[in-house]
């Protein structure tokens, strides 16, 4: 597979949802919202059509107007600026796969703001979070943000249009302008590590960034607890956009084939279950 | 692993298990005051208080972690560990904000940067932008260990703020 045959298949990535409105804001039982999400954007970005189709319905209509909506999973608050897909990997265990859909709650009361960042009213929060973020892998990539900042605001505005609507062509070129003509001048790579619990997050700072580094090389090094071996996976796995990442590859390749529209590779880390051997 | 052992060892990681509203609530309370005890609060003006990460799993989560063998299940919760050392922040004012006095602190490396703005907003008393090497703003829950290791400048992090937005 060729990495623009990668590249595709990850922003060809879907999951298929099933939503249901927090019971105490409908007015009566009201139906489940059935949608095949892309794994590379976020859960915001099809909040409108979600309101809209749930106004009808809702107690209070002026609700709809707003954007303090949050989604939850079992229980567990979702957090909006991460993309669906880590979403995924990161709060499902191995038994979802049973499942037909991820069935996920569209909530409005008692914002979970311990656990997710509050959105800021009458702001384009998304895109002024995706800036950011783009800027800081700029930054990690060439050791300064300066080609993000240089970026005129049309260049900016087609950057992330390209990005929020899964332009893949227009987004790997405009993300190829963040990148040094070679390897070697690469000061790191944004790579963003979700331990199993989800509450610690290792951002590797890489002194000799090149092809002979693999992933198997970095996990080791980084959490030798769960990776005790950098040729095979005993403990846990390291996962991206649903799939276990090759512990071979290497760590450069990975970042150009499999970075999310933030332009950080996201890995979440899950336990090899052993079910039933025992 | 049992489940008691490892809803205490969640618990001392500040993390909630969903669909349980047993005493969690209570005991983290209680966590939380005996850690605001410590020397920290002692402390002289330039520390800034800690504000860990808190996340929540899910119930099958918690479930699949509980049947893992026990050697796994302690390397998971021995890496989840917060990290205790310090980081020290330099603090520069853009514009016509007052420059908060001392200019150089030190916070736990496992807070979130949320804690610095806070900071800065209850000593301006106004809401204000911060920024890291006067070009991004990062997100209130990135942890400072890895804003430090990827953005610092010699050996201290330079957040700058503004009363307004300084870098579109």
């Amino acid at each position: 597979m060729t990495t623009s045959d990668i590249i595709t298949r990850v922003w060809g990535g879907v999951l298929h949802v099933k939503f249901q409105l927090d019971p105490v804001l409908a007015t009566e039982e009201c139906p489940f919202y059935y949608a095949t999400l892309y794994r590379n954007s976020f859960l915001h970005s099809s909040l409108a059509d979600l309101v809209q189709f749930y106004k009808p319905h809702l107690k209070d209509p002026s609700l709809g107007e707003t954007p303090n909506w949050w989604f939850e999973f079992e229980k567990v608050p979702l957090k909006w600026n991460l993309p669906i897909g880590l979403l995924y990997d990161l709060t499902t265990t191995d038994s979802q796969a049973e499942k037909q859909a991820w069935e996920l709650t569209l909530r409005y009361h008692d914002y979970p703001v311990e656990y997710v960042i509050p959105i800021e009213p009458n702001t384009n929060f998304l895109k002024s979070y995706w800036i950011n973020q783009l800027k800081e892998a700029c930054f990690i990539l060439n050791g300064s943000s300066k080609l993000v900042m240089n970026m005129s605001r049309t260049e900016t505005d087609e950057f992330y249009q390209a990005a929020i609507h899964k332009e893949s062509v227009q987004y790997e070129t405009a993300f190829r302008r963040l990148l040094p003509s070679n390897i070697s001048s690469l000061k790191n790579i944004p790579i963003k590590i979700y331990l199993p619990l989800s509450n610690k997050l290792i951002q590797p700072v890489i002194a000799n960034v090149g092809r002979k580094l693999t992933l198997g090389n970095l996990l080791q090094s980084l959490i030798p607890d769960l990776f005790p071996s950098s040729l095979m996976y005993t403990v846990a796995h390291p996962v991206s956009h649903g799939v276990v990442l090759p512990i071979d590859s290497p760590v450069v390749d990975l970042y150009i084939c499999m970075k999310s529209l933030d332009a950080f590779l996201h890995i979440s880390i899950r336990m090899i279950q052993k079910s039933d051997l025992d | 692993m049992s489940e008691q052992d490892l809803t205490s060892s969640l618990m001392e990681l500040h993390i909630k298990v969903g669909a349980t509203n047993v005493p969690q609530s209570i005991a983290e309370e209680t966590g939380d005051t005996a850690s605001g005890s410590d020397s920290e609060s002692l402390d002289d003006e330039s520390t800034i208080k800690k504000d860990p990460q808190k996340t929540k799993i899910t119930l099958n989560q918690s479930m699949m972690l509980s049947k893992l063998p026990a050697k796994t299940t302690s390397a998971v919760l021995t890496v989840s560990k917060p990290t205790e050392a310090k980081v020290q922040i330099r603090f520069k004012s853009i514009g016509s904000i007052n420059q908060v006095r001392p200019a150089v602190f030190k916070i736990s490396k496992s807070s979130k940067f949320s804690s610095i703005i806070k900071f800065l907003e209850l000593k301006l008393g106004r809401k204000v932008y911060c920024y890291l090497n006067n070009s991004m703003s990062p997100n209130p829950d990135e942890e400072l260990e890895n804003l430090y290791n990827l953005f610092r400048v010699g050996d201290e992090l330079i957040v700058s703020y503004c009363n307004i937005v300084a870098f579109g």
